[in-house]
Order: C-alpha cells, then structure tokens, then sequence
C-alpha cells in the first residue's frame, strides 16, 4: 500500500514536473515562426533554446536535480512531437515535412538533455 | 417856529435813528430793487472780486421775477454760476453775504415804512435747490403782519463752528484746497488703475463695434439687392445724365458723391432676389449632379487604394495557386488551395482539411492531423511562364488605367467621362484635351 502511494505520489510529481517542462517549452518558442524553424533545419542551428534560456533552465534544475533526474528519461522526441502537435500544429507540421526536420529535433534534445545533464553533475 | 424848529429837530432825529441801525453803509432813501442789488454789489465788482456781468444777470432775474433773491440764494448764484468767486477768491463769499443780509434787511424795512413806492410788492425770491434753515427765512415776512424788523437774522454761515468772521474766509480757503487736493488724488488713483482711460478706450471701442456692425449690415443689404440683378447701364446713364444735366463747369466731389448716392439709393429700392420653382428643380439637379460625381469619385478613389494594398500585401501574405495533391498509392487528384510564401507553402488537406505547412520545394507532403502523404504536382515551366503572362496582362491594364487623370472616369459602357462637366468620351486623347480647356 506504501509502495503504491509512493508510486503514485512520484508519477504525479512527474507529472507536474513534465506540466511545468511543457509550459516552460511553449513559452519559449512562442515567438518562433514555421519560416525560422525551415531555416534553422535547413542550416542545422539551434533555434528553440537560446543561450539565455540555457541558463535559467540550469539554475531551476540545479534547484530541483533529483525530481529532474527522474522524469530525465520520461523526456524523448516523441514527447516534444506530441506537444507540439497539440501546442504549435504549424511547427510540429514543418517538422515532419521538412526533410532532416525529425532528426534535426532529436539532436536538439539530446544536446539539451546532455548539456543540462552535464551542468547538474 | 417853534413848530419848524420841533419838526426839524424830529426829522434830526429819525435820521439819527437810521444812522445807528445801519452803521456802516448810508442808504439812500428808496431806490429799485435792481439798483438796490447793484448798489450792494458793487464795491465787489469794483475791486474785482465779482464780475459784473453776474451782476447785471441777477439785475434782469429781479426784474423779471419781481423779486430779490434772499441770502441763501445769492449764496448759491454766486457759488454755482459764473460769479468769478472761485478758487481762493471764495472767502469773500461769507463776508458779502453778511453785508447783503444786513442791506436787504434794511432796505425791506424801507420799503414797508413807505406805502406809496410802486414796487412796494417786491417779495423775496428762495433759492429752490437749497431749503433755507427752518429759522432763516426772514424776508416772507411782508405778508406777515407779525414781523419784528428788530431782530437780527442769523447768515446762512452762522453754522461754522468758529465765530470769528475774519477766520471764516481762512477756514474755507483751507477746505476748498482739501476739496481740490481730494480730486486731484482720487484723479491720480484713477490714472494710476487705468480705469479712467480704460473707460473711454471701452467706450471707444464699443462705438467702433456698433459702426462696424452697421456697415456690415448695410454691405450685406446692398449685396444681396445687387444679386438681385444690379443695376441696368441704362439705369447708370439716367442717374449720371439726371446729376450732369445743367452741368457745365468740371465735376466736382461733390457731384460724384451726389451720383453714388442716387445708385445706392436706386440699389436699394430694387426687390430682393426672388426664387422661381425652376430655378428650384435647376440647383436641385445641379446639386444631386455634383453628389453623385463625389460619390462617384470617391469610390474611385476606395478601388485604387484597395488595389494599392493588395498589391502591397502580395508579399507579406503571399500568393495564391491552385495545387494538385495526389495521394501516395492512389490515382485520385485532389485540387488544393496553396498559399507559397518566402520559404514555405500554405496548403489545406484535402482529407481533413487540416492545414499544412511545408518548405516551398516540398515534393511530398504530410498532413499533421491525419498523417496522409501528398504528393504535390507543380506545373511545367512553360506552363508556368504562360500563367506569368496571363497574370502580367491585367496589371498592364491596372497601369494604362493609373495613367488617367484623375479628372477622368471610365464609366460601363468604357467612355471615358469628364467629373468637372459629365461629358463623355470614346477616346483618351480627346478627353484629356477636354481636360486642359477646364485648366
């Protein structure tokens, strides 16, 4: 019974903590058109985290690595696909007909998850 | 003798008698009440202290009235009129009112004494404007058989505090100068406001206003009977031929101002302008004619600044083309509305109707909503060069079109139609000649 609370409490932290990741997502592509994302596949840049969001991400999860350290492995490319789909449909359509457009995505993960990854430790 | 000596020694006495009522001046027996009055006066006049034209006015006033005047009202002629009693020469004035109390007295007494003188109904005349103190009215006493010739008559200055007459001059030259030192303040006060010269600065402009006022009434008078039809040249000559006609020297000022004056005159005897119902219907439809070529124009003018932004807004929204889309592994060609912008294109599902958003050169396309591929067919190039023509052609129009002046409207039928007369024209060249005669 104390394991399944458990469980539960952790999947809903998880889930507030994925909540929270969304929205922190959306806001900061909120200015980004289907034009700069073309471009930014075309020319393989990093588009969607700026340097500065970089580094107000790594000061919120230095604050809290360990929930950070579990819902590390809930974030992959199907998950930011599926939020944008929802969220941004004119990204999220640019993505998938732009050729490179899904891999160019999936680096752009890693690096973030890598480099924040780096920055915890 | 002894009776002529009594009656001598009688008439001694009586003289003695008058001697001690009226000391200073000797009075002549009985003389006319204007000689009475210039008598008593005239020491003053001699030594320059009243002019003797007061004088001779105060001497017709007795005639004509039949009466003397009593103190107070010489007291008031000589103050009020041209006596030549003013400034410091007004401290005579208590002292001869005195000697004129005291003759008047003394000559109505005489006169009362002796029945048989002519102007024995000589009264004494008041001056209406200053009510005499209720004690001071001594001389109606002629109808009144109570009189006591005995008693002496205060003067009209007996209310001044001080009783030394030789202080009375003093005391009201010092108060006349303080009457004068109080305006010349309240004068300097006034300047100083600036409310004195602002009175008549106002009062000058305010006449100034009413002049203009008037004028531009009568201008506004004359140009309305002058719309009325003016003046005939035949009417004109008549005037001039009417001034001139027993005219033989050089025309004066005069005889012009005498001619503008005749055709004003004839100017405004003219009727107002009067309305016929035609000349109504005439403005009505010249009216409604002019509305509908600002209506006309107007929307002219909305057209062009529409075209104006589409033209503009082309590159900001795009342009749009009619794509066929097939389904990957069917046959079936779907037509689709496609947006192209710089680097992407804007096209709807045909399935779905979801939108897609793809780079310009995709070939395939996948709809985000229900994943179904498109395969997008562009047309050749010879094709597309042949569209580029067709599109190029109406905007050669547009520009012939922008190239009409502004005066020029090309109306259904396609003449071209003149907005400052409504003519119409089959050819341009024509219209815009037709435009520099408005010029």
């Amino acid at each position: 019974m104390a394991i399944k609370v458990k469980n539960f409490l952790s999947n809903v932290l998880i889930e507030a903590s994925l909540k929270l990741g969304r929205d922190f997502l959306n806001e900061k592509i909120k200015n980004v058109t289907p034009d700069d994302l073309i471009e930014a596949i075309k020319d393989d840049k990093s588009i969607i985290i700026p340097e500065n969001i970089k580094k107000e991400g790594i000061e919120t999860l230095k604050r809290y690595s360990k929930l950070f350290m579990k819902f590390y492995n809930e974030i992959n490319t199907e998950l930011i696909l599926t939020w944008l789909k929802e969220d941004r449909p004119d990204l999220y359509s640019v993505i998938i007909n732009t050729p490179n457009g899904i891999r160019w995505i999936e680096k752009e993960i890693e690096n973030i998850k890598n480099m924040l990854l780096k920055e915890i430790k | 003798m002894v009776l002529v000596k009594a009656k001598k020694e009688e008439e001694k006495q009586t003289e003695v008698k008058t001697e001690t009522n009226i000391p200073q001046i000797p009075l002549p027996e009985i003389e006319e009440p204007d000689k009475f009055f210039e008598r008593v006066l005239k020491p003053y006049v001699d030594m320059g202290i009243i002019n003797k034209n007061f004088v001779e006015w105060e001497k017709y006033k007795i005639k004509v009235e039949n009466a003397l005047p009593d103190p107070a009202a010489l007291q008031h002629d000589l103050t009020n009129l041209d006596s030549g009693l003013s400034g410091k020469k007004a401290g005579y004035l208590p002292f001869i009112i005195k000697i004129y109390t005291q003759e008047l007295s003394a000559y109505l007494e005489k006169l009362k004494s002796n029945p048989t003188i002519a102007y024995q109904g000589i009264s004494v005349s008041q001056n209406p404007t200053i009510p005499p103190p209720p004690h001071y009215n001594p001389y109606l006493h002629l109808y009144n058989p109570s009189y006591n010739p005995s008693y002496s008559y205060p003067i009209a200055l007996s209310t001044i505090p001080s009783q030394n007459p030789d202080l009375l001059p003093t005391i009201l030259q010092l108060f006349q100068k303080e009457q004068e030192l109080a305006a010349l303040k309240k004068e300097i006060e006034e300047l100083k406001k600036g409310t004195k010269e602002d009175k008549y600065a106002e009062y000058i402009r305010e006449l100034e206003r009413e002049r203009r006022e008037e004028l531009k009434q009568r201008i506004s008078e004359l140009e309305k009977r002058l719309e009325a039809g003016g003046l005939s040249k035949e009417d004109i000559k008549e005037i001039i031929d009417e001034t001139f006609k027993e005219k033989e020297e050089k025309v004066t000022k005069k005889d012009l101002e005498r001619v503008v004056e005749m055709l004003s005159k004839k100017i405004e005897s003219r009727p107002l302008k009067s309305i016929t119902p035609e000349q109504i219907e005439l403005e009505k439809i010249n009216k409604e004619y002019e509305f509908k070529m600002a209506e006309l124009l107007q929307k002219k003018e909305q057209a062009r600044s529409i075209a104006d932004s589409i033209k503009e807004g082309i590159g900001l929204l795009g342009k749009a083309f009619i794509r066929t889309l097939i389904e990957e592994g069917g046959i079936e060609q779907h037509q689709a509305q496609t947006i192209e912008r710089k680097n992407l294109m804007e096209l709807l599902c045909p399935a779905c109707k979801s939108k897609i958003i793809a780079p310009i050169d995709a070939e395939k396309v996948i709809c985000p909503s229900c994943n179904k591929i498109w395969k997008v067919e562009r047309p050749s190039s010879s094709q597309s060069k042949q569209k580029e023509e067709e599109e190029e052609l109406p905007e050669q129009e547009e520009e012939e079109k922008e190239e009409l002046p502004k005066a020029l409207i090309k109306d259904v039928e396609g003449n071209l139609v003149c907005a400052f007369c409504g003519r119409k024209f089959s050819e341009k060249k024509e219209a815009i000649e037709h435009l520099k005669e408005h010029e």
